[in-house]
């Protein structure tokens, strides 16, 4: 039934991309308009096409002495480096370009080649034809200088603007293990990224999405290790994307992932540059999005929510014993509820009779049924955490007052609502938390869940798990099962699920990702420390 | 080929294994089968013999006849008549998808949830068993990828908790009455591994389809089923007892609310009844989907998923019409009628068509 809607939506989508697309060529930037010669009519059509544009900065200026050369730079104001552009643009053009030697005897006909060549001092300079690009150019931030008589103009890489420094991410706190995050600047991304993986094999291919906001977008892979048909199969989803804004890597999520209709993400994200490079690492790629820093990986699968980047950097005997912890808390996040009001309801006998009678006790009284109760308090508890999200600090108290006084309190104590649910809510509530990648999924879920053990009892609990594992096991991102390697099942994988192998054991890459490369070091590195006799030579 | 996707043997395995263990699980009609005493354990095992050999002549048949499956070879030989035969096929799965469906719903009723009716978890079941047949052979396959090891530790762990209440000494004697009724109940079980068909007719989507791949699935499957077989009845004969065990609707459920431990590990039925219905969900849609398979090729579709939904219904209704109430259900499953029924399916019509096969020289020959 979706898949018939699904299919609807897509061919209206066709249809609307159709017929944008011939009313909004202007805005497109085909090649083929090219840098007058007169310098002239460059400047009027600059003009032109920065009228009302009150952040553009046009220079005009002339180079050499005698026989000037008529020239002007344009750039933006606050996105370009003044010192740089002072020091090295504007200084050499005006001031070397008369006394420096080459300059000297200045041929018209060479000067341009001279400027690129020996005059300007900085370090990303292309010459480009195309009018329009060197119009995208500078409204990305470059600077570009026309020079009279020369049909081309040349763009100097001299960005600088205000940005956030590289700062420890709120979303992914770590004890032990790098603290960096990514930030809003792409640039700062890929080096941060390159920084981690000093290797030529990363390859960063970039592109820009997004009719008005001309975004650049970046695809980092590990080639060699990627899969090249999902490295390609990512290309082409972005290539297909007619957006005209893309504001957060959100965005493109939803137009590249796989199931539309699901609750559960099929592209991870992060916010971490080491997690970024374990995953490329392990065959995935990644989707890098200027203005944010949440950085998208594909494939994705579902049990990447319970990996964190610590459990590879702490001993691994903890590490699993807290994965266990996760899937637990995961478990008791989705069906807590349910299972409270199935047990108080439908089969009290399966509880042990102390515990029965202690319940029962709590609920003596309490005007609703146990499903009312618990679809109420979820509820409450999803209001008050929506309220707590995005509040300022000092009104932030008054939530956690009012949430846990007034209504955890107070209700029981009015008898409107039994302690004992107030319990299974709170551990619903921080269980959730336990694993924040998929809360919202699971927010969905226990609703239903919710709903059909009301229903059923123990029978819908069970019909909603199984609805729920064939949703999970019918799920793909990017070729790869959603569910593996649990469903289907790759047992050599398990080594990094069940548990976290100790990293000397993890001697090949996940299957599903890196199958055509799956070594990824030499085997056997087990330490093997000295025997006793030998140990004593170094106590002498 | 009607769909893409493919299974490997390891998934194959598991969905037979669990399909076969969903009866054991509740109704194990084989307690009252001869020798109805305190060997049927023994029959349970030695079971293993005759399987192997009525399960030769389908598996033969299709082997001959690579990338076809059971309704596709019939009619390859037989052409309309082979429509015939594959319509019988086709209601044989209907058949036994609508007894384990009902089943589930008496289970749920008889036990857990008196007063809620029948029809609501028939209903139930079936609309998750669609949900699963429209998604596909490979989902279902990756489902019993995970069910399968739930299923097989539940088993072992109700067992493990269980055994300080078993009686060894109600094991005893072994063969009282010699060896020819625990013989002829070692038959009457082979009859029930009606999933020999299963496999025949998703062989096409198999991975590795070769020869001796089939083979090993099918040994491995008896195997593990067998082990586990032999498990549940050791466990039930000596903790309820030969004669006991016969009087329960469902001895495996009334085993497991034995279990006592610390006076906090009790009642737990609930996990029961929790691996049944997973077992019970893979059960139903395996012949679900083997059903919508099957009348799909018959009538020569290119998917059979329009089907899924008039199957399904098919399936509700015959579930409610066939049976009465559960001795109803309970009659036709013991080996009485069931052996002769089944094996005409299981080897009969195969073995007939294997010879016509030999006769017209048609298909490539085994080794």
């Amino acid at each position: 039934m979706f898949g018939k809607i699904a299919r609807k939506i897509k061919v209206y989508l066709h249809k609307r991309q159709a017929e944008s697309q011939s009313l909004s060529s202007g805005s497109h930037y085909p090649p083929g308009k090219p840098v007058s010669v007169s310098l002239t009519a460059n400047l009027d059509r600059v003009r032109a096409v920065f009228s009302d544009c009150a952040d553009i900065v046009i220079r005009e200026f002339k180079i050499g002495i005698g026989e000037q050369v008529r020239a002007f730079v344009v750039f933006v104001d606050g996105m370009v480096d003044k010192t740089l552009l002072h020091q090295n643009l504007l200084k050499p053009l005006m001031l070397d370009a008369r006394i420096s030697i080459p300059n000297q005897g200045l041929n018209r006909q060479r000067v341009q080649e001279m400027i690129r060549d020996s005059t300007l001092t900085i370090a990303d300079v292309k010459e480009i034809a195309d009018f329009d690009r060197v119009m995208e150019g500078v409204l990305s931030g470059d600077t570009a200088v026309f020079i009279d008589g020369y049909s081309a103009a040349l763009l100097a890489g001299i960005r600088g603007w205000e940005t956030r420094g590289v700062e420890q991410p709120d979303t992914e706190m770590v004890v032990r293990g790098p603290r960096e995050g990514f930030t809003e600047t792409l640039r700062t991304n890929t080096s941060l990224l390159r920084r981690k993986i000093k290797n030529s094999n990363l390859k960063i291919e970039t592109m820009k999405i997004g009719r008005q906001t001309r975004t650049d977008v970046a695809v980092a892979y590990l080639k060699g290790v990627a899969n090249d048909k999902v490295v390609e199969e990512v290309r082409r989803r972005l290539k297909d994307i007619d957006i005209d804004g893309v504001l957060e890597s959100g965005y493109l999520e939803e137009y590249i992932e796989d199931a539309p209709f699901s609750p559960f993400a099929t592209v991870g994200n992060t916010e971490k540059p080491d997690v970024v490079a374990a995953k490329l690492l392990e065959g995935r790629v990644a989707i890098l999005v200027d203005g944010t820093p949440f950085v998208l990986t594909v494939p994705c699968l579902f049990i990447e929510s319970f990996l964190v980047a610590e459990d590879y950097y702490s001993r691994p005997y903890y590490a699993t014993l807290i994965r266990w912890i996760r899937f637990l808390a995961f478990l008791l996040t989705i069906a807590s509820p349910a299972a409270y009001v199935t047990l108080t309801t439908f089969h009290q006998e399966m509880i042990p009779t102390p515990l029965f009678l202690t319940v029962a006790a709590a609920r003596e009284g309490i005007p609703f049924p146990a499903v009312v109760e618990a679809l109420m308090m979820g509820i409450i508890f999803e209001i008050l955490r929506e309220a707590g999200v995005r509040l300022p600090r000092p009104v932030g108290q008054a939530i956690s007052i009012v949430g846990a006084l007034v209504i955890g309190e107070m209700a029981v104590a009015a008898g409107l609502i039994g302690s004992s649910m107030v319990i299974v809510v709170a551990l619903t509530a921080i269980a959730g938390f336990v694993v924040s990648a998929q809360s919202d999924a699971a927010s969905i879920i226990r609703l239903i869940l919710l709903a059909l053990a009301g229903a059923m009892g123990q029978f819908g609990i069970m019909v909603g798990l199984l609805g729920l594992l064939i949703h999970l096991c019918s799920l793909r991102s990017f070729g790869v099962p959603f569910f593996s390697p649990l469903g289907p099942l790759t047992v050599q994988d398990l080594k990094d699920v069940l548990v976290r192998a100790p990293w000397w054991a993890m001697v090949r890459r996940p299957r599903t990702l890196g199958w055509h490369n799956p070594v990824r070091q030499t085997p056997g590195q087990k330490p093997d420390p000295p025997a006793d006799a030998a140990k004593e030579q170094f106590h002498e | 080929m009607l769909e893409g996707g493919k299974i490997t043997p390891r998934q194959a395995i598991f969905i037979l294994v669990i399909s076969r263990l969903t009866i054991p699980l509740t109704a194990l009609p084989d307690l009252s089968a001869p020798p109805a005493n305190q060997d049927v354990w023994l029959a349970g095992l030695l079971a293993a013999v005759p399987t192997m050999v009525i399960i030769t002549p389908p598996l033969l048949l299709v082997l001959r006849f690579p990338g076809h499956n059971l309704i596709q070879c019939s009619r390859l030989l037989l052409g309309r008549a082979g429509a015939v035969i594959g319509l019988l096929y086709v209601w044989f799965f209907l058949q036994v998808g609508a007894t384990c469906l009902r089943l589930s719903g008496e289970y749920m009723t008889s036990v857990p949830m008196p007063e809620t009716p029948l029809s609501a978890f028939l209903l139930f079941m079936a609309v998750i068993a669609a949900s699963a047949v429209r998604n596909g052979l490979e989902v279902m396959a990756r489902m019993a990828d995970i069910i399968f090891p739930v299923i097989a530790g539940s088993i072992i762990m109700v067992v493990v908790l269980v055994s300080k209440e078993a009686d060894v000494k109600a094991l005893l004697p072994v063969m009282e009455e010699g060896l020819s009724p625990v013989l002829h109940g070692a038959f009457t079980t082979s009859s029930r591994l009606v999933e020999i068909l299963a496999l025949v007719m998703v062989l096409p989507h198999l991975n590795m389809a070769k020869p001796g791949v089939v083979w090993k699935i099918m040994l491995y499957t008896v195997a593990v089923f067998t082990a586990f077989f032999v498990i549940i009845i050791l466990a039930v004969i000596a903790v309820l007892g030969p004669a006991q065990a016969q009087t329960y609707t469902f001895p495996f459920m009334s085993l497991t609310r034995l279990i006592s431990l610390a006076d906090i590990i009790e009642r737990i039925e609930g996990t029961h009844l929790g691996i049944w219905l997973m077992g019970v969900f893979i059960k139903v849609s395996l012949y679900y989907y083997l059903a919508a398979l099957g009348l799909s090729q018959l009538m020569g579709l290119k998917t059979y998923r329009p089907l899924v939904l008039p199957v399904g219904a098919l399936l509700v209704v015959l579930s409610i019409w066939l049976f009465d109430s559960l001795p109803a259900l309970y009659r036709i499953i013991q080996y009485q009628i069931w052996t002769p029924y089944a094996l005409v399916f299981i080897s009969g019509i195969p073995l007939f068509l294997l010879v016509v096969a030999m006769v017209t020289k048609k298909g490539v020959k085994q080794p």
